[in-house]
């Protein structure tokens, strides 16, 4: 540390009160004695005593501002956030967690029991329409439909099964005229209950709908909407 | 601060000054306290809250120090409370009450002033455009040193000088210019 570094530190320590009153008079008669000192003591203290005063106006503008708003102007001009303060990060997180832990339990739980409750539904519709009956021949495409729809009725095989009956559904609902046109009505049914049975309520509603607007039976249509409308309740 | 800060705009006065205290606040609290940034921000936005409050209460129309200073000094203090939590029985009112101030004594720049034939008062005044028009890095240190009381290590992170030294080095040779340059002016203005 040279001299003046020194020099401004002793200054600083005087200027902030911080010497004895034995050491406060020793430095100033150490200035009085030394013109090229005191010039630089009285450069700082000209300088700060400036800077206080820029210093105070400026913050008097500023309280005057201030004192003119509404908490709500204070807030937005402060940048602040409306209304409660934010919340520490760390309360956030714990916040967050707890929330996370009581919606997984929560929606978990709902959701497991509306997943119960549409398996239900398909259960308790799947003897709406005896798809037995549609077994009309012992046909290739006959006996594959009637394996399929014993996989509905015995919940197995449900993905497959699933797979099988859209690709079939769509063919049934095709304008050509195709193998399984005339089982329209069993398989849309049988997929919207295997649908249901597999949880998606969402894929019920929509194959039932498809089955609504191209089945030319009135007691099919009838049957859909009612299970549409008892879906749409769970 | 420059002379264009001074001037600033009254639109543009509170966002100005904010900025600057946000900036400071969480600066002084992190090298002081410990504080992390999170936290910080949180003590910031309560010491707002408090200015607010308390300048809406009249409770500044006394005040000595600058706003700045005053501010800082809040937060300061709320940031000891939130370091020492749990074992301070000092209520919040109270803090802001106890607040203190380590700023330069204005009986102690007088009598520096007063030294010698002593600095008139257009003297002194010259003086208050000259630190409203310091060169660079010399306005950002002396205004950061004297006018916002950070340390020199806190003015070396603010303006990426390396270390404390560098910058307590720094300051000396500012000054002497400053005294070089205010000499000069005073100097023509009574020739």
């Amino acid at each position: 540390m040279n001299n003046l570094e020194n020099f401004d530190i002793r200054l600083e320590l005087f200027l902030k009160n911080k010497m004895t009153e034995e050491e406060g008079k020793a430095f100033l008669s150490e200035l009085q004695s030394n013109p090229d000192l005191r010039q630089r003591a009285q450069t700082m203290a000209a300088a700060i005593k400036n800077m206080k005063e820029l210093r105070y106006e400026h913050g008097q503008r500023v309280a005057s501002q201030i004192e003119s708003l509404s908490e709500q102007e204070f807030r937005k001009e402060a940048k602040l956030p409306h209304k409660a303060r934010i919340i520490s990060l760390r309360a956030f997180v714990r916040m967050s967690v707890a929330a996370c832990f009581i919606g997984i339990i929560y929606f978990g739980t709902y959701r497991y029991y509306i997943y119960n409750e549409t398996i239900a539904l398909g259960n308790s519709y799947y003897s709406e329409i005896p798809t037995e009956l549609v077994v009309r021949d012992a046909d290739d495409v006959s006996t594959q439909l009637a394996q399929l729809f014993k996989n509905v009725k015995n919940n197995e095989d449900l993905d497959n099964t699933i797979l099988n009956l859209e690709e079939k559904f769509s063919l049934a609902i095709s304008e050509d005229f195709n193998d399984y046109t005339n089982y329209i009505n069993d398989i849309g049914w049988n997929l919207a209950i295997a649908h249901l049975k597999d949880g998606d309520r969402d894929k019920a509603i929509e194959t039932l709908e498809l089955l609504i607007s191209h089945s030319e039976s009135d007691i099919v249509v009838g049957k859909c909407k009612k299970l549409i409308n008892d879906i749409k309740q769970l | 601060m420059t002379k264009k800060e001074f001037n600033i705009q009254d639109e543009r006065l509170l966002g100005q000054f904010f900025e600057k205290e946000r900036s400071k606040v969480l600066l002084v609290l992190r090298n002081r306290l410990s504080i992390s940034t999170e936290d910080a921000e949180d003590i910031y936005q309560d010491a707002c809250i408090a200015l607010f409050n308390n300048i809406q209460k009249g409770k500044l129309k006394t005040l000595t120090c600058s706003l700045s200073t005053y501010f800082t000094q809040i937060c300061l203090n709320m940031g000891y409370n939130f370091v020492n939590r749990g074992h301070s029985t000092t209520s919040f009112d109270q803090m802001l009450d106890n607040t203190q101030y380590d700023e330069y004594g204005l009986a102690q720049l007088e009598a520096v002033l007063g030294l010698g034939d002593g600095l008139s008062s257009e003297q002194t005044k010259i003086m208050r455009d000259i630190v409203q028009d310091l060169p660079h890095p010399c306005e950002d240190i002396l205004w950061a040193y004297y006018g916002d009381d950070l340390s020199m290590k806190e003015i070396a992170d603010v303006i990426g000088f390396n270390g404390a030294d560098s910058v307590k080095s720094k300051k000396s040779q500012c000054m002497s210019k400053l005294k070089e340059r205010f000499t000069r002016i005073i100097k023509s203005f009574y020739e």
